[in-house]
């Protein structure tokens, strides 16, 4: 069964984004696939802000980002986001940034999500709220 | 058997960690991490000699990033972002970094860059400059030889 791709399109690219030399600066990337990872929880997952308020607390533990492309002032950018290796302790959040217009994939990007127990700082396992709505988001390798 | 001896010679880039950096879980939040990955590398540039000139007809181009997430820190922490560079080769470079709370030495975080040069106009790659290499060389490691993986 194919998996389902959650699409935050809602950049635009303004000066601010902007470096010395008139392309988007790399960092804008990062700051991105945080506000489209908020938003791909928060739209999806039911009550998303009392699970982060609850005993187990998501933390990003690793953050690859690969640039291909630059964007510059005035395009727009989405991002399709979906889910690999999802285990029991752990999944990554997939990012692939596009211009809304050309469509060229502009970046590629992967976070490794895992679950500590707040109390304990144990590993511990995803909760079920999340997991339920990130497997349907998964893309199964191989 | 081979031994190594390594002078660790780095470059570091301090950070206070403030209000306007945490969220309402008392952390900084991670793209602020990674945010400070750009300033010290735009700090390490700024040893280099006629900077200036350097910058109008050369581009510091990104391919790749990457950060692993040790440790959080929380407001008011002393953050020592050490840098390293490996693989220096004639147009490509990578750049690490090692951020440790500086009052405890605790890990907060590891970051790599895989920077190059570009020309401004044709964006085509160019040789790194001798005063940029030497920089570059006086704080290289050799990424096989180092405690932790990038």
């Amino acid at each position: 069964m194919a998996h389902q791709v959650y699409v935050f399109d809602k950049i635009k690219v303004f000066f601010k984004h902007t470096d010395y030399y008139g392309v988007v600066h790399p960092y804008n990337y990062l700051e991105w696939m945080s506000h489209a990872r908020e938003s791909y929880f928060q739209d999806l997952v039911p009550d998303f802000h009392k699970i982060c308020e609850q005993r187990i607390k998501m933390v990003t533990f690793k953050v690859d980002l690969e640039y291909l492309e630059d964007a510059r002032f005035g395009d727009e950018i989405g991002i399709k986001i979906y889910a690999e290796k999802v285990k029991k302790l752990s999944f990554d959040v997939i990012f692939e940034f596009y211009n809304s217009i050309t469509n060229k994939v502009l970046a590629r990007g992967c976070q490794t999500l895992t679950f500590l127990d707040g109390v304990t700082m144990r590993p511990t396992t995803i909760p079920d709220e999340l997991k339920n709505v990130v497997l349907k988001y998964e893309k199964v390798c191989g | 058997m081979r031994y190594f001896a390594y002078s660790q010679k780095e470059f570091v880039y301090k950070y206070v960690v403030m209000l306007s950096d945490i969220d309402q879980f008392k952390h900084m939040s991670f793209a602020n991490y990674l945010k400070l990955m750009f300033l010290a590398t735009d700090a390490l540039l700024l040893d280099l000699q006629q900077y200036q000139e350097f910058i109008q007809s050369t581009r510091l181009k990104t391919y790749y990033s990457r950060m692993q997430f040790k440790n959080q820190t929380v407001f008011g922490d002393n953050i020592l972002i050490k840098v390293n560079s490996s693989c220096v080769e004639q147009e490509k470079f990578k750049l690490l970094f090692t951020y440790v709370i500086e009052d405890t030495g605790t890990l907060v975080a590891l970051g790599k860059l895989d920077m190059g040069l570009v020309n401004c106009n044709s964006s085509q790659g160019i040789s790194i400059p001798s005063g940029l290499s030497n920089l570059l060389r006086s704080i290289e490691v050799d990424e096989a030889n180092l405690l932790y993986k990038y």
